[in-house]
């Protein structure tokens, strides 16, 4: 299983932020975007130098579509695996998504259907990707504005079933739950309790905003309080390896991208002082007794 | 699972992904609102990361950008490697298609095409030697692009019917 337990406080590493991120000395780790990778030449060196600090490097990508019914694309895969090598990463990322179907590409995560076939579909190519990787896998759950009509279970269910029948960890986005539950409906704090939380790899932190009724995923905007408030009460129910930001767009200045680093790092740390009182230790014995 | 299932999984797959880049019909029991919501969201999404990553482009372009751009993505579903930058090429062809392009977007394509070979992965920089001209028609101007071994791009300007002077290299696309 994921060996590197403790990956901590990690942030997505962008061009525009390198200068922050490298002046930042409190990082476990930083996650990069892998399909930008795959035909790059080098690796540039300002993430050279926090991987000779000791920051991981994790590679996450975007475009597999592993939840796509066309066939895997064995170079995205094999591109992957050699990414993580390259940079030695103790795991790799990617999404429970669809990127492109019947010959059309859309540049980014749609939902899947949450039936039965899909999940057999979905455990399949997750294998064959698991059984090409060096490393464990981790995947995360996605926002989105639509679901698809006639899905056979919820969420939760669909997540849990997927950990079930595979090795893959969890990339818990917070935001995308919390996005999720005011889209889409659903409470948020009871769609994590009803995750196995140990699965969890390390969680994703953004931002976003509402506009004509929705809120918007998108990564480039603060992140509200809600998050924050979500990723303590995840804290105080697991111990959670790790939490990043993740910031896209509309770059902030470094002293705002510091605020939000710590405002994480402190939510995190809340929880986590709750778990040691013994918040939730109700919670783990009473599964503990189950049949 | 079933080759029934997967075929069946493939097509409604495939209708989602229509009537989101490609202008196809709603899929039946979506919420409609929403789906369409969900397919403005894909445009601003592509015309918002061209803005970032190709920044001259949109200078050449000027004011009109949001809307050219999103009438050009209403009906263009993003590049086979969903590159960007590749994107800004395609969007390029499309508005030269519609008319006379500018010296300075016919500038734009000829630095990309110097630059970048876009592949099912995304967009791979190009190496080894390599010239190609073009031919300017506001100033009339001959633009020499080369690519020589250990000495990376060299770009020349020749005034035609002057005597040869050489400038710099547009922006770098990318």
């Amino acid at each position: 299983m994921f060996s590197s337990s403790q990956l901590g406080l990690g942030i997505g590493w962008r061009g525009p932020l390198a200068k922050a991120i490298q002046r930042r000395t409190d990082l476990g780790f930083v996650e990069i975007v892998a399909d930008d990778f795959f035909l790059a030449d080098h690796i540039p060196q300002a993430l050279l130098d926090l991987h000779e600090r000791g920051v991981h490097i994790v590679p996450h990508g975007i475009g597999l579509s592993l939840g796509g019914a066309d066939p895997i694309d064995p170079r995205r895969v094999e591109s992957l695996a050699h990414l993580a090598q390259q940079v030695q990463a103790p795991l790799v990322s990617e999404h429970l998504a669809f990127c492109r179907a019947g010959g059309l590409e859309t540049g980014h995560l749609l939902p899947l259907p949450r039936t039965r076939d899909m999940l057999d579909l979905l455990v399949a190519n997750i294998r064959q990707v698991e059984a090409e990787l060096p490393v464990p896998l981790a995947l995360e759950n996605i926002a989105t504005l639509v679901d698809w009509p006639g899905n056979e279970m919820d969420e939760a269910a669909f997540l849990t079933d997927m950990l079930d029948r595979t090795e893959a960890l969890l990339l818990l986005d917070i935001e995308n739950v919390y996005a999720n539950a005011r889209n889409l409906g659903g409470d948020p704090i009871a769609f994590l309790e009803k995750l196995p939380l140990d699965r969890v790899a390390y969680v994703h932190v953004a931002g976003g905003y509402e506009a004509g009724g929705l809120f918007h995923d998108t990564h480039a905007h603060a992140i509200p309080r809600e998050v924050f408030d979500l990723l303590e009460e995840l804290c105080c129910r697991a111990a959670v390896p790790g939490a990043m930001l993740e910031r896209d767009d509309q770059f902030p200045g470094e002293a705002e991208l510091n605020a939000e680093l710590d405002g994480i790092a402190e939510a995190m740390q809340r929880g986590q002082a709750r778990r040691a009182a013994g918040e939730f230790l109700h919670h783990a014995l009473a599964a503990e007794e189950l049949p | 699972m079933t080759d029934a299932a997967r075929e069946r999984l493939a097509a409604e797959q495939a209708e989602v992904v229509r009537a989101l880049v490609a202008q196809g019909p709603l899929p039946l029991g979506f919420h409609e609102a929403r789906f369409h919501a969900f397919a403005r969201s894909l445009v601003n999404k592509r015309r918002q990361a061209l803005a970032r990553a190709w920044p001259s482009l949109i200078r050449v372009i000027g004011k009109s950008y949001p809307e050219t751009f999103t009438s050009y993505a209403e009906a263009h579903p993003l590049p086979e490697g969903a590159s960007t930058l590749a994107d800004g090429r395609e969007f390029l062809r499309w508005l030269a298609a519609l008319g006379p392009p500018s010296d300075a977007a016919r500038l734009e394509a000829f630095a990309f095409d110097m630059r970048w070979k876009p592949t099912a992965l995304g967009l791979c920089r190009r190496g080894g030697f390599a010239v190609k001209l073009l031919k300017l028609r506001e100033t009339p101007t001959l633009v020499i692009a080369a690519r020589l071994p250990w000495m990376g791009e060299r770009w020349l300007r020749v005034p035609l019917g002057k005597m040869a002077k050489a400038t710099g290299a547009p922006a770098k696309s990318g």
